[in-house]
């Protein structure tokens, strides 16, 4: 019994761990997308981008099995996350400052847009959270090993921390704009990886095993040799 | 009635954010490189640290143990920095060898629990 205590513990500080440093890209996104509405209605979208991915995890986890025989999900969900690096770049070079720094709180009905600009963000970060919840849903269910009360408690501690998190960053890229194209380089540099990785897996399902992996890797360097 | 000093200022200085965000950055290498990890672990080792040290920044601010400003940068201007470095650290290294590293951490702790 104390041995079991034991490994559930063990597998809830590995599912927190997990969850926060794959949630960073979470986390990131969310501030990104805050820090460019209306300060009134930064904590709507940090409230809205977590719900989205709290909702997606849980939805992903359910049919984890079905989503591990999809070959090329990853691959598909790193173009799609590179798509939104893309939209928020155009975004920031068209408009680089979307609220001025130190201005009086400006109500939601006076900004041009301001209800789209809240939803607008929020589709963002839904858009985003698909590809991103993909890749963390699918090791932290291998880390909980079954245990449904860990995942539900690591999903939960790592919910909080990411809103939190994404509310210190949002206010950090409100009063230091620049720092927003740091925050995407990082989103991009993720969505590049996915891809990556997307796209050995559809590879090797064409490719002799030995070649694959190190054998491919191997194969290359002898090449380049 | 007495005016408060409001806590965000027009002009915001990112100096004071860098210096003490490096200070953080440079005692958690320290703690690394005393106690080192895994190689595998040491980004995912250094995103904890950060994002402990921001965290707990934050919340020291929040419950005011800790001062507004520190040094000319406030203190949650620093805390973001902290939890941006961390979740970027944790962002570049590599999830699958940490995850796998971990798993192998744990088959050798209850193996040895087991004898």
């Amino acid at each position: 019994m104390f041995t079991n205590l034991e490994a559930e513990l063990i597998a809830l500080a590995q599912v927190i761990a997990i969850d926060l440093v794959l949630a960073g890209d979470n986390a990131i996104v969310v501030g990104i997308a805050a820090s460019r509405v209306a300060p009134e209605l930064r904590a709507r979208v940090i409230f809205w981008g977590i719900a989205a991915a709290v909702a997606l995890r849980i939805a992903f986890a359910a049919i984890t099995v079905q989503l591990l025989a999809i070959i090329g999900l990853t691959l598909a969900g790193g173009i799609l996350l590179l798509w939104v690096c893309w939209k928020m770049f155009r975004e920031m070079r068209h408009e680089p400052r979307a609220v001025p720094l130190g201005a009086a709180a400006v109500a939601a009905e006076d900004r041009p847009g301001g209800t789209l600009g809240l939803w607008r963000a929020v589709t963002q970060i839904i858009v985003a959270d698909v590809s991103m919840s993909l890749d963390n849903v699918l090791a932290v269910a291998g880390a909980a090993r079954g245990h449904t009360w860990v995942l539900v408690a690591g999903l939960g501690i790592a919910v909080l921390l990411m809103a939190v998190a994404a509310t210190y960053i949002a206010k950090l890229l409100a009063r230091f704009p620049w720092i927003t194209w740091i925050g995407l380089a990082i989103i991009a540099y993720v969505a590049l990886d996915m891809m990556w990785r997307g796209s050995l897996e559809v590879v090797c399902r064409y490719v002799p095993p030995a070649v694959c992996g190190e054998g491919l890797v191997a194969a290359v360097a002898d090449l380049l040799d | 009635m007495a005016s408060r000093r409001p806590i965000s200022d027009a002009s915001p200085r990112l100096g004071p954010v860098l210096g003490w965000s490096g200070v953080v950055v440079a005692l958690a290498c320290a703690l690394l490189y005393l106690s080192p990890p895994p190689a595998g672990l040491v980004l995912p080792a250094l995103s904890v640290l950060l994002l402990a040290g921001g965290f707990g920044l934050a919340a020291g601010t929040w419950l005011r143990l800790l001062p507004q400003r520190l040094g000319g940068a406030r203190s949650y201007d620093i805390a973001g920095a902290l939890v941006f470095l961390g979740f970027a650290a944790a962002l570049v290294g590599d999830s699958a060898q940490t995850i796998a590293l971990l798993d192998e951490m744990q088959a050798r702790g209850l193996t040895a629990s087991a004898k």
